[in-house]
């Protein structure tokens, strides 16, 4: 089996040199900072133009998860896992469902966090802390899967011990991340984006190449796949699968569309002109992403065929090590790739933190704690929770680097998120939406969708339910709930009065 | 408001079908379980999955590009 060469001094010296960048980009952005305010600090100010704001969506959108993730998965599930592209696509057709009215009314009632919209919407403190605190779990654990995903990244990279490697890559890259986040603020996180996408897009295509150059084209790929004894990874999905094809349409569309940091890029674009064209243009990223992991995975299938369990996670890195072992351009295109890789890790944990300082900041210190604190003030306390939520997440990453399925056992993420589309996408559209049953609505459907998930139950197998997600079923209550409640109260004032 | 400026109710119903007929394609359920057909060096129904997901990307980016959004206007209607 193929295993992964150290690199040398000559690449570490370069990916010192990108990193390096990214601290140089937060005092850039820190000394273009206009004035010491919330908006200014989360939003840029007035927003920013096109290639920024399309750079920014891109790296925050796709995460090491897609590389990694996507091609480890498409090992193990075969062909099917083309859903991924599918899923991904959806997210763009999905933000239309809301983006537009909420960019109007973030510009006309200047909006900085995601829960400012419903404080206006619906004027009611329980139903914005609840939603505040959804959002925060969601993002802090996926900002942790993200940290431990840094670590293990430079444990397979680097010549030192694996532990101590992985404790260095977490402290390291998350150290980096935070001093440009809080020098810089989102303008630091966009221009750092915009590199970070660069390399990322970049990282891509050479990996596309590598593949056809070191394996061939992709009909080889299948021919031996469709060869092999246990054949079914090309067969057409069973019913199950294709039910999970539906619910991931449905969950990654809508969900992905509610992370906080999603919807603070919609409030800081310049214009709903380029919101507009950089979303156009996301619509065209799976195809040369998500796409781009999966055939990784095909062509592992092919190629690396026996990997079992936690192996089949490392398809990516074994494929790598093939490329690598090959040529001096092939270990020098790995090391643009593994600058990549680090590079969407980076902007997607960096995008999480930031949102996450700004709910706490304004949402949780500015509502409940000090409510006459000044601009420079919760800007202030929003850089010092970033930098104590990101101690706690490192040592978090640290102690769960060998309980790995601890952390499966958090992530939930999509099954909550997705409890606030009644909040956000319905209320948008609704004027006689309330808040009352919008709570409750809310709040019984997190709680069936974990009952759901963790419950024990024999029929949920593989944390779905006949191919469907818990988080499906707690929205169709959450649905009821919200929409007939409102309906009831409505009537009954049109009735008393 | 002309109809240009405003995407409104009608354009929703056939917004909603384009997007609920790629769906119902882009999913294999109703291909031939002993299908092992390959196009372009992929398994037929993957070829076509790759091939609606296109189209949607081309659609989406169609109607981002297509109608501009409301802004200021009517934002509380």
């Amino acid at each position: 089996m193929n295993s992964f060469q150290s690199f040398d001094l000559k690449a570490w010296i370069f990916i010192s040199i990108y990193l390096g960048s990214l601290i140089i980009i937060g005092f850039v952005g820190y000394k273009a900072r206009k004035e010491n305010t919330l908006k200014d600090f989360y939003l840029a100010g007035n927003g920013f133009g096109l290639v920024v704001i399309f750079l920014t969506l891109y790296a925050t959108q796709y995460s090491g998860n897609t590389l990694f993730g996507y091609s480890g998965k498409t090992y193990r599930v075969g062909y099917a896992w083309i859903m991924s592209v599918h899923f991904m696509t959806a997210i763009v057709a999905c933000y239309m469902i809301y983006a537009p009215r909420l960019y109007a009314r973030a510009k006309k009632y200047n909006y900085i966090t995601p829960t400012d919209y419903l404080q206006h919407r619906f004027n009611s403190n329980w139903l914005n802390t609840v939603a505040t605190i959804i959002m925060i779990v969601v993002l802090a654990n996926y900002l942790l899967a993200q940290l431990m995903a840094m670590g293990r990244a430079m444990q397979g990279l680097s010549s030192v011990d694996p532990e101590l490697a992985y404790q260095q890559g977490v402290i390291l890259l998350t150290l980096i991340m935070v001093i440009y986040g809080t020098l810089g603020g989102i303008r630091a996180i966009a221009w750092t984006d915009v590199i970070q996408g660069l390399v990322l897009m970049t990282g891509f295509i050479i990996l596309l190449f590598m593949l056809y150059k070191q394996f061939g084209s992709i009909s080889l790929a299948t021919n031996i796949i469709q060869q092999l004894p246990d054949a079914t990874k090309a067969d057409v999905p069973d019913a199950n699968r294709l039910r999970e094809w539906l619910s991931y349409i449905i969950i990654v569309g809508l969900g992905s569309t509610l992370y906080p940091q999603a919807i603070q890029r919609i409030y800081a674009a310049k214009s709903e002109k380029v919101l507009r064209q950089g979303l156009a243009f996301m619509a065209f990223a799976p195809l040369f992403t998500v796409l781009i992991a999966v055939i990784t995975g095909i062509y592992a299938i092919a190629y690396l065929p026996g990997l079992e369990g936690t192996e089949s996670d490392q398809v990516l890195t074994r494929m790598l090590a093939v490329v690598q072992g090959n040529s001096i351009l092939g270990y020098w295109l790995v090391v643009v790739l593994f600058s990549a890789i680090l590079a969407a890790m980076m902007s997607t944990a960096d995008s999480a933190l930031l949102s996450i300082s700004s709910m706490l900041s304004k949402d949780i210190y500015g509502r409940f704690i000090d409510s006459n604190a000044s601009q420079a003030r919760l800007t202030l306390m929003g850089k010092l929770f970033s930098w104590c939520l990101i101690i706690l997440l490192v040592w978090l990453a640290i102690y769960l680097s060998d309980k790995s399925s601890l952390l499966k056992l958090l992530d939930r993420k999509f099954d909550l998120l997705i409890q606030l589309v009644p909040a956000f996408m319905i209320s948008i559209h609704w004027r006689g939406m309330r808040s009352v049953p919008t709570l409750i609505g809310l709040v019984c459907g997190v709680l069936l969708s974990l009952w759901l998930a963790y419950g024990g139950f024999s029929f949920v197998q593989g944390g779905k339910i006949a191919g469907f997600h818990p988080g499906l079923f707690g929205l169709l209550i959450n649905l009821f709930i919200s929409v007939a409640g409102s309906l009831y109260i409505n009537k009954r004032e049109l009735e008393l009065n | 408001m002309t109809d240009k400026q405003n995407p409104g109710s009608k354009k929703y119903i056939w917004v909603c079908s384009i997007y609920l007929s790629l769906l119902i394609v882009g999913i294999p359920w109703y291909w031939p379980k002993d299908s092992s057909l390959v196009v372009m060096g992929l398994p037929a129904w993957v070829f076509v999955a790759i091939v609606v997901s296109f189209i949607t990307s081309i659609f989406t980016a169609y109607l981002l590009l297509k109608y501009p959004w409301q802004t200021e206007v009517n934002v509380d209607e």
